[in-house]
């Protein structure tokens, strides 16, 4: 199959992975003073940090599972520039539910994550994006572009505005989407994994994780 | 310890109190800190089974470094079974100051260590100055805390959310999960240990006074 329409159809919103659920932490950071003006530097400063850990490790998790190594020592770096637990349970719920779906469509995908309980998103994205025969950039594109339109779509069920101009903030945001992708296609190794922490985007998951008011899960 | 004059000790370890199971020190700065091109290096080993309590006996101040640098690193090892703890005061990063900070912990099995720190960004009315900080912990061969905080006017607001300072108190090699006192600002590891973390805009805002005495409790 060919991996363009292949990245569409793990990029697409329908695919029945929860993605309605997730707010990529922006309920927690409306709640506690951002403002829709303040979404695009949101956008950036999550590229930054947060997301760039996660892309770095979907990269090197689909190296690995490409090459027949484990994974087992991804998922532990990843959980050591985690240090949110919120965070960490919020990945592997992702993690869960795409497997659940891999599992159906593609189980030959997931041998290399079999080792892994509770293993990341991704850890999960990268296996099974490496046997679905996306390239490193994809995948890391994939999962920046899927954390802005996550941090969007839940920006415009909770403040009244008009979609075009969350449609904007995503198209302002590609090219740092291309500039997150370039930095970590190419790693290989567990240790090259970015690191780069956001106290308080840990802070508000945290926060969001035991209020009982959120439309989202995290 | 070595600053921008490699023959002069900038910080000297006064021993506060030693016998043959734990010692107390004091790291007591020698003249003006931090400024361009100082270049400090602090290695901390102890030894399997003892005890080492740091203190300062008051914060830091890295000033406007006018386009140069600095950097302030730390090695920490850990024997078996050995602890440390470390009471940090205020790194205080002025308007135009570079600094460069690296921590990297080393714990053998069974080794603990509580460590406070508080970072702000810009003295009492100032923008921030720039600060890369890198904090790596190993326990027992296994990575359990990776972090890089790349501060600076551009990216601290987004980071912090518009906060100046950071404190944070580090626990590794125990836990402290049953202490009631602690529960709040804590990421629970997930190699066990807590970072328990504040945000605020004054330093007197962000302390944690719970936090550290709870890491202290739990260390024993």
């Amino acid at each position: 199959m060919h991996p363009e329409l292949m990245l569409m159809l793990l990029a697409d919103a329908r695919l029945p992975v929860a993605g309605h659920t997730q707010s990529g932490t922006a309920e927690a950071a409306l709640a506690n003073g951002l403002t829709a003006y303040d979404v695009p530097s949101y956008l950036r400063t999550r590229l930054r940090s947060v997301t760039l850990v996660e892309a770095g490790t979907a990269v090197v998790a689909r190296h690995r599972a490409q090459v027949g190594e484990p994974l087992a020592d991804v998922d532990v770096a990843w959980a050591a520039r985690t240090p949110s637990g919120a965070l960490r349970q919020s990945s592997r719920g992702q993690g869960r539910a795409l497997r659940r779906l891999a599992e159906r469509l593609w189980p030959d995908a997931l041998a290399p994550v079999g080792e892994l309980r509770t293993p990341s998103r991704a850890a999960v994205l990268g296996a099974v994006s490496g046997y679905l025969g996306l390239g490193s950039g994809s995948l890391a594109r994939l999962v920046g572009y899927d954390d802005v339109q996550t941090v969007c779509a839940a920006v415009l069920k909770l403040a009244p505005l008009d979609p075009a101009v969350a449609t904007g903030w995503v198209a302002g945001a590609l090219p740092e989407i291309a500039a997150l992708a370039a930095e970590v296609a190419d790693l290989k190794t567990p240790d090259q994994i970015p690191a780069v922490g956001c106290p308080q985007i840990e802070a508000w998951a945290e926060a969001h994780a035991v209020t009982s008011r959120r439309l989202f899960r995290a | 310890m070595t600053g921008s004059d490699p023959t002069a000790a900038l910080l000297r370890p006064m021993v506060l109190h030693h016998d043959s199971e734990a010692a107390r020190i004091s790291l007591v700065p020698e003249g003006a800190l931090l400024l361009a091109d100082d270049a400090i290096e602090i290695d901390v080993t102890v030894d399997a089974g003892v005890r080492l309590d740091l203190v300062e006996p008051g914060g830091t101040v890295a000033f406007d470094m006018r386009g140069r640098r600095a950097r302030w690193d730390v090695r920490i090892r850990l024997g078996r079974d050995a602890v440390l703890t470390w009471a940090g005061e205020p790194f205080v990063v002025a308007a135009g100051a570079d600094v460069a900070r690296r921590f990297d912990l080393v714990l053998a099995a069974g080794a603990a260590v509580a460590i406070r720190e508080t970072l702000v960004l810009g003295r009492y009315g100032e923008g921030p100055g720039r600060m890369s900080q890198h904090s790596s912990a190993v326990l027992d061969g296994v990575p359990v805390l990776v972090e890089d905080l790349p501060l600076d006017a551009t990216t601290a607001p987004g980071l912090l959310g518009g906060h100046r300072v950071l404190c944070s108190v580090l626990l590794l090699g125990r836990s402290a999960l049953t202490d009631p006192e602690a529960a709040s600002d804590r990421l629970d590891l997930e190699a066990g240990g807590h970072l328990w973390r504040r945000l605020g805009a004054h330093a007197h805002e962000a302390r944690l006074p719970d936090a550290w005495a709870a890491a202290v409790r739990a260390i024993g």
